[in-house]
């Protein structure tokens, strides 16, 4: 099954999908996880992580599973866990173009 | 303390605006609001400090959008104000905090749901604008015609044309800033960051209405007249026929007159483009009398012609007007059969004959009693010409009927 039709993954899309892969996640959760995860390299403002939760249910590729107050938890889904090995297999592949081409 | 500034960009312009809001905190002059015309915004007057503005695009519901002002805060950005339908305005004093959109393509994608609100609404808009245009010209095709083929109140045409046009304009302007939307998501669908747009001094809202609408207004009212024909006495203007007297036609009835009297009466002249020759005369000879009965002197009888010809550039507009003129003829009749008044309300009104007369296009006839005398009407139509004749006297609509077309037939005076 295919996980996602609209092309490439961006960095920030990348590392959200990639904080589901463990367990279900809150907005602030994720955004920690990115920033730890790449060393603060990527940091994900409020802006696009709102943006991408919203985008990404809309797509099919995470799902909320709960609401406490106002706190929001997802869950990552079978289309979204696609999506994920797609593009990371078209990273790996890239990856493998560049480190032939350099050796 | 706060103080207003003008707006000097586009409000579509999101990194203009962004990057004018940083500047005035760098000032000492903080956002706080829009002013109801959006063409200024209030800024709290403050110790100059860095303070990041950022504009986020409106979602697909409010009830979402409003969720996320919380979540915001936690991470630094604090909201301050929105523009319906197309973003929010966050600020964030805290120069560690992430970016609001830190990601260019996911802000492109965001700009979508303020791109299709900002659509929906212009086609809304537009939709709007073009049903009540239908309906003012389904609602008033015969006034509006009527008006652009004899000019009679040039000035409502001129300021209905002006309204229309601004209206168009209006339009068209929103149109073009959707499309800066448009372009601004394409740029960062690439990854590219979005760029500033032009600045200007915005004018003030009361210095636009001053600067389009009042000169509109103005001009039209000084320059465009509001009603166009020009009313005089009998014989102060001569007229393009010369129509028969009330000699000659009583002379065709039972009861000739043996001088022409010294009638009263009013011209009514106009032109316009389409129907060149517009011409009204109104003649009527008032008569007491004593009545051979009671020997008292009674109510005048009236002899009385209102003669109105026109002729037009085309035949085409001819028969328009032709329709025109008889519809207003019918209905003017119907509307006096209600009357109160005596001397003006219609009674007996026979119903309208469509009659076959050699060398006529059109001619109708229609027959009633107003103030107690018989009257009788017709409408001809030759060519280009349009002629239609109230008359209440003694002589009969055949016999006078050749009169009137013998004098449409003669050469312009």
């Amino acid at each position: 099954m295919s996980g996602r039709e609209k092309g490439p993954l961006t960095e920030p899309m990348y590392y959200v999908l990639m904080a589901f892969l463990d367990r279900e996640m809150c907005g602030t959760e994720i955004g920690a996880f990115v920033e730890r995860k790449t060393a603060g390299r990527v940091r994900l403002g409020p802006g696009t992580l709102y943006t991408l939760l919203a985008k990404f249910q809309e797509e099919g590729l995470l799902e909320e599973t709960g609401v406490e107050g106002r706190k929001r938890t997802y869950q990552i889904t079978p289309k979204g866990r696609d999506a994920f090995a797609e593009e990371l297999a078209r990273l790996r592949a890239c990856v493998a173009d560049g480190e032939e081409e350099t050796r | 303390m706060t103080v207003k500034r003008p707006i000097p960009c586009s409000l579509y312009d999101i990194q203009g605006m962004q990057d004018w809001l940083d500047e005035m905190a760098l000032q000492g002059l903080f956002f706080q609001n829009f002013t109801r015309r959006n063409d200024a915004a209030n800024f709290l007057v403050d110790a100059p400090r860095p303070v990041r503005y950022r504009l986020d695009p409106v979602g697909r519901s409010k009830q979402e959008d409003a969720k996320r002002k919380e979540p915001y805060a936690q991470m630094g950005w604090r909201f301050a104000d929105a523009q319906p339908r197309l973003y929010y305005i966050f600020s964030c004093e805290d120069p560690e905090a992430p970016e609001l959109h830190s990601d260019p393509q996911t802000l492109g994608y965001a700009l979508d749901s303020a791109i299709r609100a900002q659509i929906r609404s212009f086609g809304l808009m537009w939709l709007i604008v073009a049903l009540l245009l239908a309906a003012s010209l389904f609602l008033f095709r015969k006034s509006l015609l009527w008006e652009l083929l004899l000019m009679e109140q040039p000035r409502s045409i001129v300021q209905m044309a002006c309204s229309a046009v601004l209206l168009l304009i209006c339009e068209i302007a929103q149109g073009f800033q959707i499309m800066q939307l448009v372009k601004a998501r394409r740029r960062l669908e690439q990854g590219l960051p979005m760029k500033a747009g032009r600045r200007w001094d915005r004018p003030r809202f009361l210095t636009v209405y001053l600067c389009i609408f009042c000169p509109i207004y103005l001009v039209s009212n000084l320059l465009v007249p509001r009603y166009l024909p020009e009313v005089c006495g009998l014989g102060e203007r001569e007229l393009s026929r010369s129509w028969p007297t009330l000699v000659q036609t009583e002379g065709t009835g039972p009861r000739p007159l043996a001088e022409e009297p010294e009638a009263d009466g009013y011209l009514k002249i106009n032109s316009s483009r389409a129907v060149p020759v517009q011409e009204y005369a109104s003649i009527d000879w008032r008569v007491t009398y004593l009545d051979p009965d009671t020997g008292a002197l009674t109510r005048p009888y009236t002899l009385w012609t209102g003669i109105q010809y026109d002729q037009a550039r085309s035949s085409r507009a001819a028969r328009l007007l032709y329709q025109l003129r008889l519809d207003a003829e019918a209905r003017q009749l119907k509307k006096a059969l209600d009357y109160n008044n005596p001397l003006s309300q219609v009674t007996g009104l026979q119903p309208w004959e469509e009659l076959d007369w050699p060398g006529l296009d059109r001619l109708e006839t229609v027959r009633f009693r107003r103030g107690g005398q018989d009257h009788w009407l017709f409408a001809a139509l030759r060519g280009r010409d349009v002629l239609i004749v109230d008359y209440s006297g003694f002589a009969s609509l055949e016999d006078c009927l050749p009169l009137f077309l013998a004098s449409m037939d003669a050469p312009a005076l």
